[in-house]
């Protein structure tokens, strides 16, 4: 009889106790969840501007582990939350996919990786390769910014898996390769220009068969110019020409002493073939720098012209 | 014992962190700087002085041999309202003071108050009690904040929960100087064994001198 009375007291003093909690809890509910969007909001509000009303989704199963937050912009689409390794530190960004499957927004939160390189994933040449895309198209890297670049891929392609599992988009894999996009060129620069005046090149060695003179020329790049590295080198560069038919025959790098990532982009047959028949007595002929490389792309015109000139 | 000593008790000769040595868990985990101090102080409080004041109540209809089990539900109980209404209105302060808060449901000092005091006390007596320990507690943790914080920021600052403001904010020691070790358990445990022989201190000294007197010694 004394342990019934004592498991009812017991009970009754729980179901209180539950009622008052889930009473507290009715009230703070609502303001719990208000809470948790206001935080987000204003990132949201980043990708889906026109969206008023957003809903956290709880519960959601990322195998990559990088998505770290998952909302509806109610009428518009699906926000996700992205936290990956970049080149230093973590990236943090919020990745919009309309309900048509499109990549709509693309907003960086948090980076820290280097200014001038990292953060060219905040610039257009990266994100108008990423918004517009389908969720099944894959997304090229930057080249230059590469490991930053393809941690944010990594990043968007575990999000638009996601997106494409919860709406039973069916993605062949085919759109996940990443590859680096084409050399984009800059400006022109003539080869006899004041560019090329100002700093020359410097011929090293030259040997003659027949009529094709071939010229190795040293010739200051970035690192000499700009860099201000301890032991900075000139490029070195191997000139063909072609003295019958006054013609270049080829070009092309023995020493690259640039950055790497940069300098070595004009290491390309796109650019080389530029200077390929160009006529040497012709003091008009020019080439396009590889942006992003202007400076060795400068420097080549450079060991050119000290190649034709000698 | 009257209602002042009774108020008071905590403050220094039975100061639940520094003499008893009650509450130690939050008291140093989180007092790496005053806010998170007088936020947890100010949660104790709440939920002690409502605790007893509870317990008090119920103490005549409570069966003996299942009183425990009784506080335990009412205690769990406030501390869950407790940081509901924390998590709703004071977001910033509940994501620092994390776990510290539902691990308040464990403080001894609560379940002891209710168990030393609030079961055996009028409902007047046990409020005063519960407030005046929690206000001990709390000035205990704000102490131990305060200097942490000091040392290893080199200043202190103060914001109200609710919106954010800035009450107040200055820096005195510049920040070649500040000590960060302050800021880890390491820290707390120096600064604590620091205080707590100073409240011996104290303690010894207060003896020392009631005995001269001829007066005993409690």
């Amino acid at each position: 009889m004394k342990i019934l009375k004592m498991g009812l007291f017991l009970a009754l003093v729980a179901a209180l106790a539950g009622g008052a909690l889930a009473f507290v809890n009715n009230i703070t509910a609502p303001i719990i969840a208000e809470n948790a969007i206001a935080s987000e909001k204003a990132n949201l509000q980043k990708i889906f501007p026109d969206a008023s009303e957003f809903l956290i989704i709880e519960d959601f199963e990322d195998e990559a582990g990088l998505v770290i937050g998952v909302y509806e912009a109610v009428g518009y689409g699906m926000a996700y939350k992205v936290r990956v390794t970049g080149y230093a530190n973590p990236i943090v960004f919020m990745l919009g996919i309309s309900d048509d499957a499109k990549i709509v927004g693309f907003a960086v939160l948090e980076l820290n990786d280097t200014p001038g390189i990292g953060d060219r994933i905040e610039k257009p040449e990266f994100t108008d390769n990423v918004i517009g895309k389908t969720t099944t198209d894959g997304i090229p890297v930057l080249s230059g910014a590469t490991v930053t670049s393809a941690a944010v891929v990594k990043g968007i392609n575990a999000a638009r898996t996601m997106f494409n599992e919860s709406k039973g988009i069916d993605d062949d894999g085919s759109g996940g390769i990443i590859t680096p996009p084409p050399l984009q060129f800059g400006p022109s620069i003539g080869i006899f220009s004041t560019q090329t005046d100002r700093v020359s090149g410097e011929v090293m060695d030259k040997t003659t068969d027949g009529d094709i003179v071939t010229y190795i020329v040293s010739s200051r790049g970035y690192a000499v110019l700009e860099g201000g590295y301890d032991d900075a080198k000139p490029n070195v560069f191997e000139v063909v020409i072609n003295r019958a038919d006054n013609v270049i025959v080829s070009v092309s790098f023995i020493e690259m002493n640039d950055t790497q990532g940069f300098g070595d982009k004009i290491d390309a047959d796109e650019f080389w073939e530029q200077f390929v028949d160009l006529d040497i007595t012709d003091d008009t002929i020019e080439i396009d720098v590889v942006s992003g490389a202007t400076m060795t792309s400068v420097s080549a015109a450079r060991a050119v012209r000290a190649a034709i000139e000698d | 014992m009257n209602q002042f000593e009774n108020f008071r008790k905590g403050f220094l000769r039975e100061n639940p962190a520094f003499v008893l040595y009650l509450g130690l868990c939050p008291a140093l985990a989180i007092s790496t700087t005053l806010n998170n101090a007088l936020g947890m102080g100010v949660a104790v409080i709440v939920v002690l002085t409502i605790a007893n004041t509870i317990v008090s109540l119920m103490r005549k209809i409570t069966p003996m041999d299942i009183r425990i089990p009784v506080y335990i539900v009412i205690i769990a109980t406030l501390v869950k309202m407790v940081e509901l209404l924390m998590h709703a209105f004071t977001t910033d302060l509940y994501t620092a003071l994390g776990v510290f808060i539902p691990l308040i449901v464990v403080n001894c000092i609560i379940l002891g108050r209710a168990e030393a005091f609030a079961s055996k006390n009028n409902v007047r007596d046990s409020i005063i009690d519960g407030f005046g320990m929690g206000l001990a507690f709390t000035w205990s943790l704000v102490l131990l904040g305060s200097i942490r914080q000091l040392l290893a920021t080199g200043g202190l600052n103060l914001v109200n929960p609710f919106n954010q403001a800035v009450l107040f904010e200055f820096t005195i020691i510049p920040s070649e100087y500040t000590i960060s070790m302050f800021n880890q358990p390491t820290g707390a445990f120096i600064t604590f064994a620091m205080l707590a022989a100073l409240f011996e201190v104290y303690k010894q000294k207060r003896m020392t001198s009631l005995k001269l007197k001829g007066k005993e010694v409690d």
